[in-house]
């Protein structure tokens, strides 16, 4: 099992609630609301008010960054990206400080390091433990340190000791419940899913065809031989006009016969949907059986929807000379970007569990490329 | 495909929103003893700066005692720790706001933010639950028992009362995030997939594909063979004939042959069962004119499941009907081997062989009536043959594990 440090919530359950589209933007928006509220409230005690709207633009800012690099379809979330955050929040921080520096605030009233701290919550999701804990060291110094830089000359009932703790008290709880959110999610999910006790209790049991449904598959293809073997049995000689009819009936029912065993699992899909599948290798039998889910769900949520024509769905599986098989998914969704998101995301997300290198192009059709490993 | 407990790429929803809730819940544990911890240092450089030193006990129990009610509360997380840690911490942050106030007028107003901590760190209590609402109902109890300790400490010391805005601006933020858990969570319930479900439905569709492919295979082993027999038969048949006809009409009704019920299993009486059909299926061919040899490990039990016998039954004489319908020779050999998991037959003729890659993809035979049938039940075929020099079909297929032994059983 690879260590919980080195994922992070979404790598482990990208369709968790935590990675719905406005949660970061709107958690920045409550720091924002907060430094806002308490920069009204001491209007007349900051030495530059100009500068704390800044900070609190900043702050939006890097919420809004969070939001727009946790999308579903953007690439993985990575350090440059975390730390390109954090520093956008230090900026806001500075910015404030300059603002503050001269002024008669008192220390444990000073905003902008509670708004860092919630940044810190903000990206906990996208981050591994590791790359948050990593990152937010020198963040949690610098808010400190920067606390102590504005305060501790004009502070007489707080020794610098506590001015530091004050300062870097908000990102330091912030770093510790990005860390804990993040590690505990990561290791929880990883023990529900490789062990499959958690969720055993929700496994459907899928029922046998019954009779009936045997009947109709049997009956649907030998409806007229039955009876005719029959006839010539029951009646013990067999004439040239039965053997025309019987080359005839071996013949249909032969085309039949192989056209039947040639069908994959998505050729049983496009049969009840109408898309289009172009796999002349018969590669889709190849996908496992939580690959196959994955798609059947992307596939039905798609045509399901009023703004797609099933007509205009077309799956193309193509082998590589790795042993792997590529896929290519075109779908014309009569939708802006940001509402094919909403439609797909999480369908999309299910199916980046199961396959590699899944991507999203948007264009008048929107187009889905994975490979699937050999197995 | 494999059936039962199998990893999951996605957790269910119901199980997902239970991590999300503990994962906050530990998120609130874990700031409260943040914040407990840094006052204690907070709570040094200040008593120095006023030499007030001698003072701590009191002020470090209350810090004590509520770090120990969090700790059993995260580390035991029970309704009844959990309503202790709302107890102990009310008493301990009554002994702290005590032990800070007493004495130390010149902490008032400015240490406020100190000395109001523990009380923040009280809202904390999250929830032993799965859903996120009970953690709102919690958090009010914290801060009730936090501002009642609070209260009841300055109006023993005579001093107004001063609870400042952190624990309230806590207890806003704590539910806030537990309220947009809930909306969340409930609006995710309705938008984001049950891959058990997708899974299910994949299931259903490979069940019916599995029933569509062995009704193909009965097709190719009954009319396709009484059609071959009617276009080439002679003028009258005799009873032999006449009776096969009819039984395989009889078998096309009886639909039992294509059933597909995973979870079915046949132990040693289907081992009986499968070799009186062996028996008969050689029989038959006997009956036809060919001669067929039994040989190997014949007279082991096996066990395997309903699905595993009926292929492995009809890829059997497939494989004869092939030998006897193609290979020009008059007799063929089935060797039997097994090991503890799976069972081998070889049908080996001596007939006129064939090239395996010059089979067109129309043709039925060996892929729809041996191929499938045994790989739809996981197990597999090989083909070694020649022109000239005869033809070995191999198939293998899964055993069920051995029963274990009854207690008090022979060993």
């Amino acid at each position: 099992m690879t260590s919980p440090w080195t994922l992070s919530p979404q790598d482990v359950d990208p369709v968790s609630w935590f990675t719905g589209p406005r949660i970061p933007i709107l958690l920045s928006l409550a720091g924002v609301i907060e430094g806002l509220f308490i920069t009204l409230l001491y209007w007349d005690r900051w030495s530059n008010i100009p500068l704390q709207f800044v900070g609190l633009a900043l702050f939006l800012t890097a919420g809004w960054l969070t939001t727009s690099g946790g999308r579903p379809h953007r690439p993985r979330f990575g350090v440059a990206r975390s730390s390109g955050i954090l520093l956008v929040g230090c900026v806001g921080v500075v910015s404030s400080a300059l603002g503050t520096i001269g002024g008669t605030l008192p220390v444990e009233q000073w905003w902008p390091n509670i708004a860092l701290g919630v940044i810190i919550v903000v990206i906990s999701p996208y981050c591994t433990p590791r790359n948050l804990l990593i990152s937010s060291i020198p963040v949690v110094l610098f808010s400190g340190v920067l606390g102590m830089l504005v305060f501790a000359r004009a502070q007489d009932f707080w020794p610098p000791a506590t001015v530091f703790l004050l300062g870097a008290g908000p990102t330091t709880i912030g770093a510790a419940a990005g860390i804990v959110f993040s590690y505990t999610v990561v290791s929880r999910t990883q023990a529900m899913l490789d062990t499959a006790a958690g969720v055993e209790e929700f496994y459907p049991t899928v029922e046998p065809l019954d009779d009936a449904e045997q009947r109709d598959r049997i009956a649907r293809l030998s409806a007229r031989i039955a009876p005719f073997v029959e006839r010539i049995a029951r009646a013990g000689v067999i004439t040239d006009a039965d053997r025309a009819l019987a080359a005839q009936i071996a013949r249909r029912l032969r085309s039949e016969l192989v056209l039947e065993s040639d069908r994959s699992w998505l050729d049983v899909v496009a049969h009840k949907s109408g898309m289009i599948v172009s796999d002349p290798a018969r590669l889709a039998d190849r996908m496992n059986e939580s690959q196959r889910a994955a798609l059947q769900g992307l596939l039905v949520a798609a045509m399901d929807s009023s703004v797609v024509d099933s007509q205009t769905v077309l799956i193309e599986l193509r082998a590589q000379s790795d042993g792997s098989t590529a896929v290519a998914l075109s779908i014309d969704v009569d939708l802006p970007e940001g509402r094919r998101l909403v439609l797909l995301a999480p369908y999309y997300l299910t199916l980046k569990t199961t396959v590699e290198d899944l991507s999203w192009d948007d264009g008048r059709s929107l187009l889905m490329r994975f490979r699937i490993p050999p197995s | 495909m494999s059936v039962g407990v199998a990893r999951v790429p996605v957790l269910p929803r119901k199980v997902a929103a239970s991590v999300s809730v503990f994962a906050v819940a530990r998120c609130g544990w874990v700031i409260a003893a943040v914040v407990l911890l840094v006052c204690i240092p907070g709570v040094v450089v200040v008593f120095d700066r006023q030499h007030y030193l001698g003072d701590l006990a009191e002020p470090f129990v209350g810090l004590g005692v509520m770090l120990l009610g969090l700790a059993v509360a995260g580390l035991h997380t029970r309704p009844v720790t959990l309503a202790l840690y709302i107890v102990v911490g009310g008493l301990g942050n009554y002994l702290f706001v005590y032990g800070m106030v007493a004495g130390h007028p010149a902490l008032l107003p400015a240490a406020l933010v100190l000395i109001n901590r523990p009380e923040t760190a009280l809202v904390l209590v999250g929830t032993s639950g799965q859903r996120p609402l009970p953690a709102v109902a919690w958090g009010l109890g914290g801060f009730a028992a936090g501002g009642a300790a609070t209260a009841i400490a300055y109006l023993q010391l005579g001093v107004p009362i001063q609870l400042g805005n952190g624990p309230g601006i806590t207890l806003a933020n704590y539910c806030a995030v537990y309220l947009c858990l809930s909306v969340i969570q409930r609006s995710q319930r309705q938008r984001v997939p049950d891959f058990l479900q997708l899974r299910s439905a994949t299931r259903r569709i490979e069940a019916e594909r599995t029933a569509d492919q062995r009704a193909v295979a009965l097709l190719h082993d009954t009319v396709l063979n009484d059609l071959a027999l009617i276009i080439n038969g002679p003028d009258t048949l005799d009873v032999r004939m006449t009776t096969r006809m009819l039984r395989d009409v009889e078998t096309l009704a009886d639909t039992s042959a294509v059933g597909v019920a995973p979870d079915d299993f046949v132990f040693d009486a289907g081992d009986a069962a499968m070799r009186n059909h062996v028996m008969s299926i050689v029989s038959d061919l006997q009956w036809r004119g060919l001669t067929v040899e039994v040989t190997g490990d014949t007279g082991a039990i096996y066990r395997m499941t309903d699905d595993v016998a009926s292929a492995a039954a009809g890829a059997l004489r497939s494989s004869l009907e092939n030998v006897l319908r193609h290979s020009g020779a008059d007799s063929a050999e089935i060797i039997v081997s097994a090991t503890d998991h799976a069972i081998t037959w070889t049908v080996n003729d001596g007939g006129r062989g064939f090239d395996p890659a010059s089979i067109g993809p129309d043709r039925l035979g060996l892929r729809s009536s041996v191929f499938k049938r045994v790989e739809s039940v996981g197990g597999v075929v090989k083909v070694w043959s020649a022109p000239g020099n005869g033809t070995s079909v191999l198939f293998t297929v899964p055993l069920l594990p051995s029963r274990p032994e009854e207690p008090g059983g022979e060993p």
